[in-house]
């Protein structure tokens, strides 16, 4: 196991104090160097607990009585100086989610209150005080009548420092100024791509190069309070409270796509554009729960109500284009060219809601060591966040709304959702022990979702980067409607355990899971599951555990959009027969869905444990999981999972504790491309399809490999005056997607058509720890602990990302067009980090 | 209330200390009556007395920590069968205090499991946390209470664990999560010291819930929610999968991919919108969008979105 570390070693709480009472300073008798065992000292390794259960087993019947002076409050503190060294040019991971300190540093605090001729338990336990990261937990009880419980936990997400042309000059409200935008519209105004003068790059660099730099980054608070009574043996009661908080900024990317010009071969020009925004974020969650647990010799009754609002301070987001000071709209036809050019524009964000539950759980000890429970919850969630209009694009109409401004509220079929989502879960269980060795038990449980949102007919929606607003006539004439899914999901399941021999215990298991579904392609699924496991101990000290489970699930109904296959073109196409049905999403019809369609699973794992001596242990997993879904249908065809792991911990003696841990893990995936689809397609023979509306796809497969290594040690002198704790771990990882397109492609997508395998995406951490900690006298030591972390990733996403990549992104050797679109450049790259710290605890 | 395992096994110290005191108030009788004697000052009881008696004279270390501890204090400070005595676990204590021998005493680590939960539900059967404990999936794999918990040999006193922490506990046997502090997402924040920001119980109950994994909540959603209010909706524009389970999209321990991702983003994506492929490909095939936030480069709001012009989950 994961050595653990110097702090983990640390618990303050009531066994601490314990050992602190019976063997605090002073109370030791002269010479007596060791702490006692038995004792959850904070200051040791874990070796120390297999040295401690021996001396207890040796002392326990002669352990002459001590006298302890009384002490009831405890401290332990551990504080000290850090620094670090971090190479890197975009070090950010290094404190993704920490902060690792420079300068002084109040590692811990803890406080404990424990007096044995009192009731009462009081302890507070404080972690990286005044850091980011930091934690506080506090707990009070009187034992038999009430616990009081609190903590504070922050959390720090640190993205980049990022230059941005986009200020928030308000809230919710991003500007850029308007002698940028218009040298950038200036510029550039409505050329396509590849007349677009280089010049213009350069003006963008030079704006970017002087922009203000944001940090990136938000922190999330959550201070969370517990009360509980039991006025009574029977009768519990308690409420509590949570409060979360996130503020801060996060990276969020706008903009859309185009096909400037059409060329001969019919693939076109494609431009990305858009502008990654710093996006504010300020948003709470209060929780509040109330509730009651009542008891009787055979049963007991519990009422939970839970309320919860999320209250979002920025709604929405306003934000100007950088290139743009004047609006206008995309060219006909289709808005195929000139997207992206509006002034402002707006995102939604997270909607406050107000969220309610009730529950109930009740248990029943019947005769016959026979028990039912169940649980009943329901459960509501409301929105009324009012509508943000269809676009801020004032030169946009619609022919679909004459005289009518697609900026005002007037045109939208209603000013908000005034939207509800009312879900019921329920669990029924009756378990069973009534035949010697035999475990039964019997199982319901269902979760129904019931969207209640209105629907309303839309006459359009603002699109292609607010420069076009497509209307019913865009989608076939399929109504655009927003659709409120909602679900039943069924479980039952029937297992029986049994234990054959001592050694020997084997189970059987038969679950049932049913889907129904609104507004989906499957509207019912069902999945009929057997499981096996078996238990075995051959020997003492060995434990083998194995079981298998195979799933199959069928589809009753998946409804398709049946476009028209045209032979003569190889492709589908929509004509004026075609009919599609509104209650199914208007995506291309022959793609099977994973998550709903037909699928067949086999997950098999093997186990086993072997402690080889008192000293030695070595325990090994292995799992398999595959998923095959839809044979031949487009879209993904199956996905797997093989996985090992092994563990051994050594402990040769008083004074030494070793470990290590490896894992491998390999995920395999892979899609068919439309063209499998085509009525006797015959792979090399066969073209396929136009560009547009079903264009031909490629085959795809992944695979993807993970290792892990874990080593650990731990040593002490005799005496355990100097300790050494030390531990190094890797995880590498690595990504290969492969592409290919087993069908010619037709003369009109030479480009868009011919697969390009991606380069591996690679990702390395390690991470070596140690430390060596000296006591100067109980209750008093020094250390030094050191830390080296180097990381490396290799992403193709990232690799030639910046603020303006314009000419910088490539694929298959040709460039990408950005040339109107602005990023963050919020990544993180490789970096190197040393870090040294010296440090002091201490303990009364 | 029924406390014990049975009936018979109920021992309290009060019959113990009762002949005790009439066995003092007898030898205070024995005193000859013509000379006066100085009244005997009796000396108060000391909590590892009340609470272990005769236990107290060979196990004196594990009483003294014992008083301290919660059950040591139920047992000091609580009456009426509420009380966790020496006896109340380990059984009747009387031929064990004769023999002195180890297997005349009931020793909870080396007892059945399903005798130890008993013993343990007995008291704490009432807590909603225990209410789905028999047949649950490590009930049904033989772990008992002392599998995890300690009351004289924990590590972590705050919840009488084995182990020095709820994550280190878990990890014990299922070595496989290890992995998942170092992959390049993760859920299992930790600080630069390994301290953890979220342990295994913040999202699982290990005595069994009535949801699958024994998620401490009815539903996998519904336990996101809790931290990720933002996404509990209802939105205008909903994205079904999104809706029926997070794990359609993330994994929630560690992943390769940014952001707990089950696969590279635009392969996630394409699972289900595969059909969009060629409308976002550039030159040789390579995806438009295939850098930086691949499809959230445009559809930023893929959890729902409550724009009017959000259909395809943009704005």
């Amino acid at each position: 196991m994961i050595a653990p570390n110097w702090l983990e070693k640390i618990r303050p709480g009531a066994a601490a104090a314990a050992a602190l009472l019976m063997f605090g300073i002073g109370s030791r008798a002269p010479g007596e160097e060791l702490e006692a065992p038995n004792a959850i000292s904070p200051m040791t390794s874990p070796l120390r607990f297999a040295f401690a259960e021996e001396r207890a087993k040796a002392g326990a019947a002669s352990e002459p009585a001590k006298p302890a002076p009384p002490q009831n409050w405890h401290i332990f503190t551990e504080f000290g100086v850090s620094g670090y060294d971090l190479d890197g040019a975009l070090p950010g991971k290094f404190q993704e989610y920490r902060e690792v300190p420079r300068g002084f540093f109040l590692r811990a605090l803890d406080l404990s209150y424990l007096d044995k001729d009192s009731p009462y338990i009081a302890w507070m336990r404080a972690r990286d005080v005044r850091e980011k990261d930091q934690r506080i937990e506090a707990e009070v009880w009187r034992v038999g009548l009430f616990r009081s419980e609190l903590s504070w936990d922050e959390i720090p997400r640190f993205y980049s420092r990022s230059p941005t042309l986009e200020q928030l000059t308000g809230p919710g409200l991003l500007q850029v100024s308007p002698a940028i935008r218009a040298s950038f519209q200036g510029a550039v105004d409505g050329q396509p791509p590849q007349n677009i003068p280089p010049s213009f790059f350069d003006l963008v660099r030079g704006e970017l190069a002087v922009a203000p730099r944001v940090d990136l980054g938000f922190r999330r608070e959550t201070g969370a309070f517990r009360q509980s009574v039991s006025p009574s043996d029977s009768l519990e009661l308690h409420v509590g409270a949570l409060h979360i908080h996130k503020s801060g900024s996060r990276p969020v990317g706008t903009g859309t796509f185009a096909r400037q010009a059409i060329g001969p071969a019919g693939d076109g020009v494609w431009e990305a554009l858009g502008v990654e925004l710093p996006v504010p974020v300020d948003d709470r969650t209060d929780s509040l729960n109330v509730g009651t647990r009542l008891s009787g010799a055979k049963w007991r009754v519990g009422l939970d109500y839970d309320y919860t609002v999320f209250r979002n301070a920025t709604p929405s987001i306003t934000y100007e284009n950088p290139f743009r000071i004047t609006d206008a709209v995309a060219t006909t036809p289709g808005g195929n060219v000139g997207r992206e050019r509006f002034v402002r524009a707006q995102l939604a964000s997270a909607p406050d809601t107000d969220f309610q539950r009730v529950t109930v759980r009740a248990g029943w000890d019947f005769s016959g060591d026979t028990q039912a429970r169940g649980l009943f919850s329901w459960s509501q969630s409301k929105q009324n966040e009012p509508f943000l209009p269809f676009t801020l694009n004032t030169a946009m109409t619609s022919p679909e709304l004459p005289g009518q401004s697609l900026t005002s509220l007037s045109a939208l079929p209603a000013r908000s959702l005034n939207g509800k989502i009312v879900t019921t879960d329920q669990n029924y269980a009756v378990v069973s022990r009534a035949i010697q060795s035999m475990t039964f038990r019997l199982e319901y449980r269902s979760e129904h979702l019931d969207n209640q949102s209105p629907q309303f007919v839309f006459p359009g929606v603002s699109r292609f980067g607010d420069s076009y607003f497509l209307t019913a006539v865009d989608y076939y004439n399929v109504p655009i409607v927003n659709r409120s899914t909602s679900f039943i999901r069924q479980d039952g399941i029937a297992s029986w355990r049994w234990d054959v021999l001592s050694a020997l215990t084997t189970t059987l298991e038969y679950h049932w899971q049913a889907w129904n579904r609104t507004f989906r392609d499957a509207p019912r699924t069902d999945e009929n599951i057997g499981k096996i496991r078996l238990d075995f101990t051959p020997t003492k000290g060995v434990t083998v555990r194995a079981d298998y489970q195979y799933g199959d699930r069928s589809v009753g109904l998946y409804r398709t959009v049946p476009f028209d296959y045209v032979a003569s073109t190889n492709t589908w196409v929509v004509t004026p027969q075609t009919r599609f049905d509104p209650t199914v999403p208007l995506e291309f019809n022959l793609l099977r869905r994973y998550d709903e369609t037909a699928r067949k699973q086999h997950d098999g794992s093997l186990w086993a444990d072997v402690r080889m001596s008192r000293e030695l242990t070595l325990s090994a997993s292995l799992r398999y999981l595959r998923n095959d879904y839809a044979e031949g249908f487009y879209g993904l065809n199956f996905d797997e999972l093989r996985s090992a792991t092994a563990e051994l911990t050594w402990t040769p003696g008083e004074r030494g504790h070793f470990y290590a841990n490896y894992s491998h893990q390999q995920n395999r995936l892979e899609y068919l491309g439309i063209g499998h689809l085509i009525p006797g397609a015959v792979p090399g023979v066969t073209a396929c399809c136009a560009q547009y509306p079903i264009a031909n796809t490629w085959d795809r497969d992944s695979n993807s490999h993970l290792d892990v290594l874990l080593l650990g040690v731990n040593l002490a002198t005799d005496g355990e005056r100097w300790m050494f704790d030390g531990s190094y771990s890797i995880s590498d990882a690595r990504d290969v997607i492969h592409t290919s397109n087993p069908f010619p492609i037709q003369a009109n997508s030479p480009l868009t058509a011919g697969a390009y395998n991606y380069p591996d995406t690679k990702n390395r951490y390690q991470e070596l720890l140690a430390s060596v900690t000296y006591r100067i006298r109980p209750g008093l030591q020094v250390g030094v602990r050191y830390r080296y972390e180097p990381y490396a990733v290799d992403d193709f996403y990232l690799n030639n990302m910046s603020a303006y990549p314009q000419g910088s992104l490539t694929a298959g050797g040709l460039p990408v067009n950005v040339q109107r679109y602005i990023f963050l450049n919020s990544r993180y790259g490789n970096y190197t980090a040393n870090q040294v710290a010296a440090f002091v605890r201490y303990r009364y | 209330m029924f406390r014990r395992l049975s009936d018979a096994n109920f021992h309290a110290p009060w019959p113990f200390a009762i002949a005790l005191m009439a066995l003092s108030v007898l030898a205070t009788a024995q005193t000859p009556p013509s000379a006066p004697e100085p009244t005997p000052t009796r000396r108060p009881r000391t909590a590892e007395q009340i609470v272990a008696g005769k236990c107290l004279q060979c196990h004196r270390k594990v009483v003294e920590e014992f008083v301290n501890e919660v059950h040591g204090k139920s047992a000091h400070f609580m009456a009426g069968g509420s009380e966790a005595t020496c006896e109340t676990c380990h059984g009747p204590g009387e031929k064990h205090n004769d023999t002195t021998l180890a297997k005349d005493i009931l020793n909870p680590p080396r007892m059945a499991a399903r005798d130890v939960d008993k013993m343990c539900l007995a008291c704490h059967a009432k807590e909603h946390r225990r209410i789905a404990w028999t047949a649950s999936e490590h009930d049904r794999k033989g772990m008992s209470c002392v599998s995890c918990h300690s009351t004289h040999h924990a590590k972590s006193p705050s919840k009488e664990l084995i182990a020095f922490s709820e994550n280190e506990l878990c990890a014990t046997c299922h070595t496989d999560l290890r992995k998942a502090y170092y992959q390049r997402s993760t859920h299992l924040f930790r600080t630069e010291n390994h301290d953890e920001k979220i342990a295994c119980g913040a999202c699982h109950n290990p005595h069994g819930s009535e949801t699958p994994k024994m998620i401490a909540a009815v539903s996998t959603n519904d336990l996101c929610y809790t931290c990720h209010a933002e996404l509990r909706g209802p939105y205008l524009w909903e994205h079904a999968p999104v809706r029926e389970n997070c794990q359609n999209c993330h994994i929630p321990h560690g992943s390769n991919n940014p952001m707990l991702l089950k696969t590279r983003l635009h392969m996630l994506c394409q699972q289900c919108h595969m059909q969009m492929l060629n409308r976002h490909q550039t030159v040789a095939g390579f995806d438009v969008f295939t850098f930086n936030q691949g499809c959230a480069n445009c559809h930023n709001q893929v959890h729902g979105s409550n724009h009017p012009s959000g259909r395809t989950l943009t704005h």
